[in-house]
């Protein structure tokens, strides 16, 4: 669906993207990466609103710089707040969809299957000023799906929604997948979107820095030294086990809260067999999990593996 | 058993013509900008004033198809030999031409450029003399109450038009589509240039077919056939340079008020600069001897005003202003400004995709 061959995009003397190779088939994928890592990028080179400095962009089989016919095939939501006070959000959708080159009475039928999809019937004919941040992202989505496009690109599409505005989101993409569409989510959440179970493409400073399920990326997490948090009756009982049994760079009791925290160099190790030795040792854990779950956690990892300060193990 | 294919089937319906789809965009402007109230009470008052100018032009070719005497009303000469009475004929001509002349000249008082009435009527034809008050007539109509419309209503419409893209990142909805920078650009400024249209294209012409409609015969049209022509030239020169620097200014900001206000700012204080100028030097033109240097001196002082470099351009069109040479630099100032902005304005909207 999409090819990447060594493709370079530079702004003068900032890097976009730097020597991305790959190759996506029909699918869903999760584009992560912190904000600056050159996720937009990647999207415009995809849109062919930009041209590589070097190297090939495909997508579908071709050039996709200023080929129009391709662009009828691509949805895109980008992450921005829609708010034009005096158009209701039928017409704002008609009209993005009349852009595409439908006529004036099949974009509006259009626009409106779209409107009801993202369930914004109801509401579709008052002005978008009146409309609430959820309401607004539903309708920035109608726009991209109206034409019924073959790869939908949504970027940041969770931003500003409320928690039930993120389960209708997520409820909409998982359907969108499983009808067997093609779908790429930019996001710096993890969680967000490993709901939706794509295959993940991790970008940081404009280089793709690993690709694969969530599962494979928790587990390179999970391999490399992290930092736990374990909550339990007997904290200072726990952290002599935990120095007798297993590798530990540093330690911190905190014994009034009843946590520890502990870095070491073998994650996967302490995390299966821990909670063992402690049930034998009568100690009760009510928590445990990594203090540097978070997307940015990844990517340092990452960075240090790539730059060779840290070996996977396990 | 038959396996269907319910996969991905694009659209094998008809498109629209690539060529046209920036009109699109013009169209759904068009129709927001007559949501507002105020535009649509500014378009029907710049429509008002064409009655003014349609009632000088009806009483011009009533008093021109009336006989001479009738104007001339009690003057009466005996006639001695057949020279005598051409001579006097001419003469009484020329005379009937000044009295219409004055009639229009009264009526037009209160336009600093009135004097070109009687000098239209210093000439020996009366085909001629037509030809200069319908000039005279579109000119003023273009100049001043369409010029003042203008104004306000490139004040109303365009601000928010870039500058509402500019703040949601409207851009990457738009180029995401079969829509390039170029047609994007088009499809905007089309939006106040329709509409500009309206209140000077299209009343000028209304104004002139009233005309056509009140002549006494066809050869009027061959008197004023060039006309329609110098029409759209002075439309152009206006809406040109207009919309594409209101558009830019527009593009320049996120917050359409100060959009607003840059306009309104250029616009506003360059009229006055200007007739801070010209007004002492008026009356010096008028009486000193060395009147033709003040001339120059407050003609190239005219540039700082935007109002005022459109104006004498389209003066020069309607043959008001003779002298090209003199116009060259409020052309010249047109065109550049109109080329700075232009490009200036395609470097904005390319900004949002080139980061």
């Amino acid at each position: 669906m999409i090819s990447f061959e060594h493709t370079t995009k530079l702004y003068k003397t900032v890097i976009g993207v730097n020597d991305v190779s790959l190759d996506l088939q029909p699918g869903a994928y999760g584009l992560l990466g912190p904000n600056g890592s050159g996720k937009t990028t990647l999207i415009n080179l995809i849109l062919g609103q930009i041209r590589p400095t070097l190297g090939t962009v495909r997508v579908f089989g071709q050039n996709p710089w200023n080929c129009n016919e391709l662009l009828n095939r691509i949805g895109l939501c980008p992450a921005i707040q829609a708010n034009y006070p005096f158009i209701s959000g039928l017409k704002w959708v008609t009209f993005l969809t009349r852009l595409r080159g439908f006529r004036s009475s099949i974009a509006n039928e259009m626009a409106e299957k779209a409107l009801a999809i993202v369930g914004m019937t109801h509401a579709m004919n008052r002005p978008m000023s009146s409309y609430s941040l959820g309401m607004r992202q539903r309708t920035v989505l109608a726009q991209a799906i109206s034409h019924e496009p073959e790869l939908l690109i949504l970027d940041e599409p969770f931003n500003g929604l409320d928690p039930k505005g993120r389960i209708e989101m997520t409820a909409f993409l998982k359907e969108w997948v499983q009808k067997k569409r093609s779908l790429i989510l930019a996001s710096h959440i993890l969680h967000e979107v490993e709901a939706l179970r794509p295959s993940l493409l991790l970008i940081s400073g404009g280089r793709l820095l690993a690709s694969g399920s969530p599962e494979q990326v928790r587990s390179i997490l999970a391999s490399c030294p992290n930092s736990i948090r374990i909550r339990c009756d007997n904290p200072n009982r726990l952290a002599a086990l935990a120095t007798e049994y297993y590798s530990v760079n540093k330690i911190q009791i905190d014994a009034s809260a009843g946590t520890i925290d502990i870095e070491t160099l073998n994650p996967l190790e302490m995390l299966t067999g821990l909670p063992a030795r402690a049930r034998s040792a009568g100690i009760t854990i009510t928590e445990l999990r990594s203090t540097e779950e978070s997307l940015q956690a990844i990517f340092s990892t990452l960075m240090k593996i790539h730059r060779g300060e840290v070996r996977i193990t396990g | 058993m038959p396996i269907h294919d319910v996969g991905y089937r694009p659209w094998s319906g008809p498109l629209t013509n690539n060529l046209t789809r920036w009109w699109t965009i013009t169209e759904a402007g068009v129709a927001s900008a007559f949501k507002s109230r105020w535009v649509r009470r500014a378009m029907l008052l710049s429509w008002l004033p064409i009655l003014n100018f349609g009632f000088a032009v009806f009483m011009f070719e009533k008093m021109m198809d009336q006989p001479t005497n009738e104007i001339l009303g009690e003057f009466s000469y005996q006639s001695g030999s057949d020279a005598f009475e051409e001579v006097a004929g001419e003469l009484k001509d020329e005379v009937a031409r000044q009295v219409i002349a004055q009639e229009l000249q009264e009526q037009f008082a209160f336009l600093p450029e009135s004097n070109a009435l009687v000098d239209a009527a210093a000439t020996n034809d009366n085909r001629v003399m037509r030809h200069q008050v319908w000039s005279y007539m579109l000119a003023m109509f273009l100049r001043y109450p369409q010029g003042v419309m203008t104004l306000l209503l490139v004040g109303l419409i365009v601000p928010p038009l870039i500058s509402r893209d500019v703040r949601s990142r409207a851009f990457l909805l738009y180029y995401s589509r079969p829509i390039t920078r170029m047609e994007y650009l088009m499809g905007k400024i089309a939006i106040p240039a329709s509409l500009l249209f309206l209140i000077t294209l299209v009343p000028a012409m209304g104004l002139y077919l009233f005309g056509l409609m009140l002549s006494p015969d066809l050869t009027v049209i061959f008197d004023t056939w060039d006309l329609p022509f110098r029409i759209v030239g002075a439309t152009a020169v206006c809406i040109i340079p207009v919309c594409l620097l209101s558009l830019l200014f527009s593009s320049l900001t996120e917050e359409s008020r100060f959009a607003g206000f840059a306009w309104f700012a250029v616009w506003g204080l360059g009229t006055v600069v200007w007739l801070m100028i010209y007004i002492p030097n008026q009356g010096q033109m008028m009486a000193n001897s060395n009147g033709q240097s003040v001339a120059d001196f407050t003609s190239n002082w005219s540039l700082v005003s935007l109002y005022s470099t459109i104006g004498r351009v389209q003066f020069w069109l309607f043959g008001l202003e003779k002298d090209f040479m003199s116009i060259v630099p409020s052309l010249a100032m047109l065109v550049v400004m109109s080329v700075v902005s232009f490009a200036w304005l395609y470097r904005r909207i390319s900004a949002p995709v080139r980061i």
